[in-house]
């Protein structure tokens, strides 16, 4: 298999089946439990993104169209995993990655979802298609040994 | 136990309280329920260890909640602890550098409230 898609309601009672769907498909390809776990983050943090800020705080936006695909690719050597949605442009590459020290010295854990989307992929795209609505790609390599 | 599936349960041990949980991850759509149990214990107790032999994964969603309580109960001399978690969670916290911040022991046998 190089390529699935899952198509699947926006709400955080579907979290668990996002992540198991592209888990299942990135043990297939190799990745240890470290890649697994950096998979895993990034791709719930993605979605819980999507549900919280673009569909929960958005009620204009139709409860048909607050639906996530992801799109899992076999590319060379890694896995790619493209997160699409229907809400309002938001370019996660542009929140501030937080300086962690400072930031557990506050006892604040907002920004934590975009740090493990930057820190744990190997490389991070948006686009915002008119009409349509954001495509978040992400790429992780499998390690070298 | 389905993917979805969340338990909380609660038992004393010397002079702590221990929060077993119990489920595939602590995520968006059960983080608010840890965080109400978690709040409730911490109205009760300075002292609480959460058992995570059972947990899978962690999100931020549950970090978050372990963070703002983690401040309360120290503000008033208490603390949070983890107990048992699993490797991945163990590498992600690293890598977040939440194991800073909070205590980790390898079991709820091995816990100790003692010095930092």
């Amino acid at each position: 298999m190089a390529k699935l898609i899952l198509k699947i309601p926006g709400e955080t009672s579907y979290l668990s089946r996002i992540r198991e769907f592209v888990l299942d498909f990135a043990k297939t390809l190799g990745f240890d439990e470290e890649g697994l776990g950096d998979i895993e983050m990034s791709v719930d943090e993605a979605a819980t993104n999507i549900i919280r800020h673009g569909y929960d705080e958005d009620p204009d936006l139709p409860d048909e169209n607050k639906v996530i695909e992801i799109e899992i690719t076999k590319i060379d050597n890694g896995i790619e995993i493209a997160i699409q949605d229907r809400g309002k442009p938001y370019n996660p590459k542009n929140a501030p990655i937080p300086n962690l020290e400072k930031h557990f010295e506050q006892m604040k854990t907002h920004g934590l979802g975009i740090f493990a989307m930057k820190q744990f992929m190997d490389e991070l795209e948006h686009n915002y298609i008119s009409g349509k609505g954001n495509l978040i790609t992400m790429r992780k390599y499998l390690k070298s040994e | 136990m389905s993917k979805n599936e969340f338990s909380m349960t609660t038992y004393e041990k010397d002079d702590f309280v221990v929060l077993v949980v119990k489920g595939e991850c602590i995520a968006g759509n059960n983080a608010p329920n840890f965080g109400t149990k978690l709040k409730e214990l911490c109205s009760k107790t300075n002292k609480i260890v959460i058992d995570m032999k059972n947990l899978n994964c962690i999100m931020t969603a549950g970090m978050g909640i372990l963070v703002s309580n983690l401040s309360n109960i120290r503000n008033r001399g208490g603390d949070i602890i983890v107990a048992g978690i699993s490797n991945k969670i163990k590498m992600v916290f690293e890598k977040i550098g939440f194991d800073q911040i909070i205590k980790i022991f390898p079991t709820v046998e091995e816990v100790s409230f003692e010095d930092g």
